[in-house]
C-alpha cells in the first residue's frame, strides 16, 4: 500500500489479487446474489482506494480499511437501489466455477441459509457477513461500523438468533 | 419440527456458503481502470483535481479580487438604476482587464524570492482558463532557470496542461538536458513517455553521458529511451 500511496498504481494489482474474492463474496452475500452489482462494487472499492489512498494512515490493518470502504460502498448501493434488490435472493449456485471448495451435501442447506440471510434486514445481514470474513476481527468490525466491540458481539448474536428463527421456519415449511 | 443445530453452527456455515466465481471481465475492467487512473496522474489530472483556489490563493489576491468584485457590483448597480448604461463591448473589455490584472499579479509573484510564493504563482498560472504567451514563457523559463527543484517540478506539471501547443512541447524538450535534479529528470521521463515524444531521446541521451548520474535515473532514462525509440 505504501507504494500505491507513492503513486505506483501497478502495485495495486497485488492488493486486488489478494482481496478481490473476499470482497466479491462479501458483496455477493450482501446483495443477495447479485453478481453483476457485486463486481461493480468491487471496482468501486478499488477506485476509492486510489482516490483516498492518501487518507490511509496505517493505524489499523489494511483489510480493516478496505472493508470500511466496502461497507460505505455497500451502503451507497443500498441507498441507491432503495433496498429493492437486497430484499430478494437471486442466489443461483452451480459448482461450475465456485470460488469455494465443492461440497454437494451442503448445497441445499446453503441455498436455504442464503435465502434466510437475504430475509434479514441489510444491517443484520451485513454484520453476520462481516463477522465471517477471515481477514476481519471484531475490533475492526467495530471500527467499520463505528460502534464498540461489545456492541458488535451483541448485534451478531441478535442477528444470528433472528437468522436461526427464519432458517428453522424455512426448513419446516 | 426440525431445528437447526446451534447458533455457532449456523454462524460457521455463513462463511461456507458457496459463491459463484466472478466473471473473467472483472479483472480486465480493473486493469483498464488502473491504466486510466495512471494516465490521469501522469498527465496531472488528479493533481489538479486536488487544487483548491482557497488553499493556494494568497490573501493579497483575495483583496484585489474583492476590490474588483465591488467595482463590478457598483458598475452593474449603476447600469440597473439607469445612471449609466453598459454595453457588451465595455463588459468584454472589463473582463479582459480582470484577466490582465490576474496575469500581472501572478507574473509579479513568480519573481518573489521565496520558493513557496513562486510555487503558489505557478499553481495560479495553471488555473487560468486561457494562458497567454507571457504565462507560457514564464513557466518555461521557470522550468529551465529556477534554482529550486520543487518550483521547477510544479512548473513542469503546470506545463502539462498546455502540451497541445507545439512551443510548449519544444520548450519542455529543450529543458530536459538542463535539469540536474533526479526528481525532475524522472518526471520529465514519465511525461515524455506519456506524450510519446520521440524528439526527447537525444536530450535524455545527453543526460546519460553525465558521470555522476543517479542510478535510478539512469535506469529510468534507459527504459524511457527504449520505449520511445
Amino acid at each position: 500500500m505504501t507504494a500505491v500511496i507513492a503513486g505506483d498504481l501497478d502495485k495495486l494489482g497485488f492488493l486486488y489479487d489478494k482481496y478481490k474474492l473476499s470482497l466479491y463474496a462479501y458483496f455477493y452475500r450482501l446483495t443477495c446474489g447479485d453478481g453483476h452489482s457485486s463486481e461493480d462494487l468491487v471496482h468501486t472499492v478499488f477506485y476509492r482506494v486510489i482516490k483516498y489512498k492518501d487518507k490511509y494512515k496505517g493505524s489499523g490493518t489494511f483489510s480493516g480499511w478496505l472493508f470500511t470502504i466496502a461497507h460505505n460502498a455497500g451502503m451507497d448501493f443500498a441507498r441507491k437501489e432503495k433496498n429493492i434488490r437486497l430484499m430478494n435472493s437471486n442466489y443461483r449456485y452451480t459448482h461450475e466455477d465456485s470460488i469455494l471448495p465443492e461440497d454437494p451435501e451442503n448445497d441445499e442447506k446453503s441455498a436455504l441459509l442464503f435465502k434466510a440471510l437475504s430475509m434479514l434486514k441489510p444491517d443484520e445481514r451485513e454484520i453476520l457477513i462481516l463477522s465471517k470474513q477471515d481477514c476481519i476481527r471484531y475490533k475492526e468490525i467495530a471500527r467499520i461500523l463505528n460502534c464498540r466491540e461489545n456492541s458488535v458481539k451483541i448485534r451478531v448474536f441478535r442477528a444470528l438468533k433472528k437468522l436461526k428463527e427464519i432458517y428453522d421456519e424455512l426448513e419446516n415449511s | 419440527m426440525k431445528k437447526s443445530k446451534s447458533y455457532p453452527d449456523l454462524h460457521e456455515r455463513i462463511g461456507k456458503i458457496p459463491i459463484p466465481a466472478p466473471s473473467e471481465g472483472m479483472d480486465d475492467r480493473f486493469k483498464q481502470m488502473v491504466e486510466e487512473e495512471k494516465k490521469k496522474i501522469l498527465l496531472g489530472e488528479s493533481v489538479f483535481e486536488k487544487r483548491s483556489w482557497i488553499r493556494i490563493v494568497p490573501p493579497a489576491f483575495f483583496r484585489i479580487a474583492a476590490g474588483i468584485a465591488l467595482f463590478l457590483m457598483g458598475w452593474f448597480g449603476a447600469s440597473w438604476t439607469g445612471v449609466r448604461s453598459i454595453d457588451r463591448g465595455q463588459l468584454a473589455s472589463l473582463s479582459d482587464e480582470v484577466v490582465k490584472l490576474r496575469q500581472t499579479v501572478v507574473l509579479a509573484m513568480i519573481q518573489q524570492t521565496s520558493p513557496v510564493e513562486r510555487i503558489k504563482a505557478v499553481k495560479l498560472m495553471s488555473t487560468m482558463e486561457v494562458a497567454d504567451d507571457k504565462i507560457i514563457e514564464s513557466l518555461l523559463s521557470t522550468l529551465v532557470a529556477d534554482n529550486n527543484d520543487n518550483v521547477r517540478l510544479v512548473a513542469l506539471d503546470a506545463l502539462i496542461l498546455y502540451t497541445d501547443r507545439p512551443e510548449v512541447r519544444e520548450g519542455m524538450i529543450q529543458a530536459i538536458s538542463k535539469q540536474s535534479s533526479p526528481m525532475v529528470q524522472l518526471r520529465m521521463a514519465e511525461i515524455m513517455v506519456a506524450l510519446q515524444e520521440k524528439r526527447s531521446v537525444p536530450e535524455f541521451q545527453k543526460i546519460l553521458h553525465s558521470v555522476n548520474l543517479n542510478y535510478s535515473v539512469r535506469n529510468k532514462l534507459d527504459e524511457t529511451i527504449r520505449i520511445l525509440i
